[in-house]
């Protein structure tokens, strides 16, 4: 076997000393005779053909695979890209509300991109469907608050009232008693 | 010499078959032999290094700059060590192997295809000592290239070649 020249007496100088290099060396030397007395059967033939065919099939099985990756990535920005794109018009347009959108909006979007119009399309749809919601929202707001607004009559509150009467009652029945 | 090899490497990343099959003819028998003497059985060996072969296939695009050897012996090295892990621990295989050796003792046909000398003394280092010294004998890297390979300095793998190539010597001559 060659082996590459790297200077490994100067190598092993650097760790050890030169009896110790020269020991290492002979070790090395004596290593190398025996791999090279004891070879390795050569791999059959057949074998490397077998290997041959499984590396044919890897080949196309991965030039598939990359393909296929190549594609999806490909999809995957263009559609990326689409998104993007049209929020940036739709963000870019201005805001969009809902009784203008449907009315007055309608000739304006129809000069804009087709992109652009279906984003706005889809935006005002949103805001159609949340408006219903808020009028419920602020309905039921208004009935809390008319119920807050009614003051709030406790047991002892009625207790006071009830006591407040039949005091008003006595002293019109000693009134009545004292007119006779 | 070189630049044969770097053009070679080249058309496989192009995805070439026959540049493929040409590596495979420079490279077969080198990392066939370190795996028959990592594993002592031509079938696994054979097995290796044809998951060897279709790994390069995938994973010949990381190869940039450098020694293809030292790349090759990496990938055969880590293949050897998930191989390994996945299916043999060190101690069974060795286990095995001394099992072998005692069935076929009389038996003087099948001895030469098992294994020989050389591979129980090897078996009976410790993997990382005898991985370190097959991969110097086959792949021909020097002890810089091996210490990078094995991420670890390189008066460490001066010192495990040394003490193993002692070891290895003494093995032999008990044997």
């Amino acid at each position: 076997m060659n082996r590459k020249n790297e200077q490994l007496d100067r190598l092993l100088l650097k760790f050890m000393d030169e009896s110790q290099a020269g020991q290492f060396q002979n070790d090395l030397s004596a290593a190398d005779d025996l791999f090279d007395a004891h070879p390795v059967e050569s791999i059959d033939g057949h074998v490397l053909k077998a290997i041959q065919k499984r590396m044919r099939l890897a080949l196309r099985h991965h030039h598939r695979y990359m393909a296929i990756t190549k594609w999806c990535t490909a999809a995957a920005a263009v559609i990326i890209t689409a998104m993007t794109a049209g929020l940036f018009v739709l963000y870019s347009s201005g805001p969009v509300t809902g009784p203008v959108a449907s009315g007055s909006g309608t000739s304006s979007r129809a000069s804009q991109p087709v992109q652009s119009q279906f984003w706005s399309d889809t935006l005002y749809a949103v805001v159609m469907e949340t408006d219903p919601i808020e009028v419920e929202l602020a309905e039921l707001t208004e009935s809390i608050q008319a119920v807050h607004v009614t003051p709030y009559e406790s047991p002892d509150t009625l207790k006071i009232d009830l006591l407040e009467i039949e005091e008003m009652e006595t002293l019109t029945e000693k009134s009545n008693f004292w007119k006779g | 010499m070189q630049r044969e090899l770097e053009k070679l490497i080249q058309n496989c990343k192009k995805g070439d078959p026959e540049a493929f099959n040409e590596l495979l003819m420079r490279y077969s028998d080198r990392c066939y032999a370190y795996f028959y003497r990592m594993t002592g059985r031509a079938d696994l060996s054979e097995e290796l290094l044809s998951d060897l072969f279709i790994r390069l296939v995938r994973k010949i695009k990381t190869f940039h700059t450098g020694s293809f050897e030292k790349w090759i012996f990496t990938v055969a090295s880590n293949l050897f060590r998930d191989y390994l892990r996945r299916h043999y621990r060190q101690q069974r295989l060795l286990t095995e192997k001394a099992e072998i050796l005692r069935q076929d003792e009389g038996d003087e046909k099948t001895k030469p295809e098992i294994f020989d000398k050389l591979d129980l003394a090897l078996g009976k280092l410790d993997t990382e000592t005898a991985e370190l010294i097959t991969l110097r004998y086959y792949s021909e890297l020097s002890f810089k290239e091996l210490a990078e390979l094995r991420g670890e300095p390189i008066g460490t793998t001066l010192s495990k070649v040394h003490r193993g190539v002692k070891k290895l010597r003494q093995i032999m001559d008990e044997l």
